[in-house]
């Protein structure tokens, strides 16, 4: 399944070269469509030519329709796509001085290089501003770092999650509104007049465009995309090899380090029952989420944020596991051997029932002490920690980075 | 360069949509989208850590970006700023449009033109890095993915431009 680690498939300049080959396209389609053009950029904002808002929201929605459907018939992992993060306020802010700088310099950065690479002096020398803009960030940016780095920060958030409806209803919706843009647009265009009115051939073409456009997007709705259960057999095969690979499985000495690692943002996540939960569970434990409501809680985990999931034996938490992992969550591990291997690592009490995976707890635990059974956070004054190979990474995020990053 | 008439530019929607087409191969192939000034701030972070290393490792943003053994410059977004340039230039000559030429709105002089094209570099130059990307990367890119601070962040982008642009129309107009 899409996409692919490209170092093994291509070699060490695999990523290098697929990135220059998507350049090219971007540059070439950039420079076609007119927007290696200051005056044509700043036309937009003058309602004359509005190629840019055609051209932009054309390749947005182009792109949101194909990932849509590649996705929707498992072609595609959605959960290894960047989605870049959301920092509302800088976000905000920035977009507001980038439209004014776009608007007083006539380009912004990709059209600029387009513009120099066809010779345009003005677009030489906006590219030298960027330059310069970029130092100066840089150089003041430590002033303010905290603001820049958490104000308004919430995380992968998309539109379909933030508004709680399923993608593929939102991506025709954009459609719709796109293509009624569009018409607007050429309306605008009529109205000021400085353009040559489309032909008869080009007035037709651009019909057929909109039908075939929202042909795909009502194509997608029906596809839809895959559920919980799908999804668990399109990643079979790499989850079966990761499972039986068992990188994700940590010992319990790696776990109580972690939760006296005060660097890490550890979540404790644990799949058994009530009856179990109550018995017995390790300090600051919540409980896993419903099926239902699991894809939604696993897409909004943080980046930051390391998930370790606790059942009595592991199978219980393979599967867990599994959902997590396939529905977005990063940074999602278990606990090695259950809490039955916790409880006789670190506890002296003498196991009652020796029967193995059958998910019971099966240390005698009489009451219901939760998390304060002493076991349940093991202090490291007590305890030698046995040497153990750390199996925890960290990923930032899939997909190495975003756009402009 | 070509003494012959610039061929037309195509129509934008037909233009968009290869770009469209360009967005969603990235993102098949690679998982991630489109870029423009990322390679640019890579640049910046390469001068500076060869010029002024003292400067880059005592500055938390640029030794988040150059600090390491990894060459600064090695990265897919500067590969694709290359390809943009490459890209950019071979279209451009196939529509003889590729000319020394400064452009500029009727009743501006060249250097009033040059002097306005660097102070909105500048200012695109922060912004982009304030708001952690541009129009490519933001809000091509993130909007093709449905990322809601990038639709944010594009709304700001033409929001800042019609807000600017009475106030500068001479530039233009």
């Amino acid at each position: 399944m899409a996409p692919y680690d490209l170092v093994v498939s291509l070699g060490a300049w695999g990523p290098g070269l697929v990135a220059l080959l998507m350049g090219v396209g971007f540059g070439f389609a950039l420079e076609r469509g007119g927007l290696g053009n200051a005056t044509k950029l700043a036309a937009q904002f003058y309602f004359t030519d509005l190629r840019v808002l055609k051209t932009m929201f054309s390749a947005i929605v182009t792109a949101m329709v194909l990932l849509l459907i590649a996705t929707g018939l498992g072609w595609l992992d959605d959960t290894a796509l960047w989605i870049n993060p959301t920092h509302l306020w800088p976000g905000i802010l920035g977009g507001l001085l980038l439209g004014a700088g776009f608007i007083v310099g006539g380009y912004c950065p990709g059209t600029s290089l387009v513009a120099l690479a066809t010779g345009k002096i003005d677009g030489l020398v906006f590219l030298l501003g960027v330059l310069a803009g970029t130092a100066l960030f840089g150089a003041t940016v430590p002033l303010y770092w905290s603001s820049w780095h958490h104000w308004g920060d919430l995380g992968s958030l998309t539109l379909f999650d933030w508004m709680g409806i399923p993608k593929h209803w939102l991506v025709l919706a954009i459609v719709t509104m796109a293509l009624s843009w569009f018409l607007a647009a050429q309306w605008a265009e009529r109205w000021r007049g400085e353009l040559p009115s489309p032909s008869l051939l080009e007035r037709r073409w651009m019909w057929v465009g909109a039908f075939v456009l929202m042909g795909l997007a009502v194509l997608g709705v029906f596809i839809g995309q895959p559920d919980l259960e799908r999804r668990l057999e399109l990643h079979a095969p790499r989850l079966d090899a990761q499972i039986t690979a068992r990188d994700f499985h940590l010992a319990p000495d790696e776990i109580l380090d972690l939760m006296h690692d005060h660097r890490v943002a550890l979540n404790l996540v644990d799949v058994r029952g009530d009856a179990d939960f109550n018995r017995f569970h390790l300090l600051g434990a919540e409980r896993l989420p419903e099926d239902t409501e699991l894809p939604a809680w696993a897409a909004s985990s943080p980046d930051n944020t390391l998930i370790v999931l606790t059942g009595n034996d592991e199978a219980a938490a393979e599967l867990a596991w599994r959902q997590l992992t396939v529905s977005g969550a990063p940074n999602v591990y278990l606990l090695e051997g259950g809490l039955n291997a916790w409880l006789e690592r670190f506890g002296d009490a003498a196991c009652d029932t020796p029967s193995e995976g059958r998910e019971s707890l099966r240390y005698p635990i009489e009451t219901a002490l939760g998390s304060r059974h002493p076991l349940a956070s093991p202090s490291l004054h007590d305890i030698e920690l046995r040497p153990y190979t750390p199996k925890v990474k960290m990923s930032v995020s899939s997909g190495g980075g975003g756009g402009c990053g | 360069m070509s003494t012959q008439d610039p061929r037309p530019y195509w129509n934008p929607y037909l233009a968009g949509a290869l770009l469209g087409v360009v967005l969603f191969l990235s993102f098949f192939l690679t998982g991630s989208g489109l870029g423009g000034s990322g390679g640019l701030m890579r640049l910046v972070a390469w001068a500076l850590d060869t010029l002024a290393p003292h400067q880059v490792e005592t500055n938390a943003y640029w030794a988040g970006i150059a600090g390491g053994p990894s060459s600064v410059l090695n990265h897919r977004l500067v590969w694709g700023a290359l390809g943009v340039l490459a890209g950019g230039l071979t279209s451009g000559l196939l529509g003889r449009r590729v000319r020394i030429e400064t452009l500029k709105g009727p009743s501006i002089s060249v250097s009033l033109r040059l002097v306005a094209a660097f102070a909105g570099g500048g200012m695109v130059g922060y912004a982009a890095r304030l708001a952690r990307g541009c129009t490519s990367g933001q809000a091509l890119s993130g909007g093709a993915v449905l990322s809601a601070g990038s639709w944010a962040f594009m709304f700001s982008v033409f929001g800042g431009g019609y807000l600017l642009a009475w106030f500068v129309r001479r530039l233009w107009r």
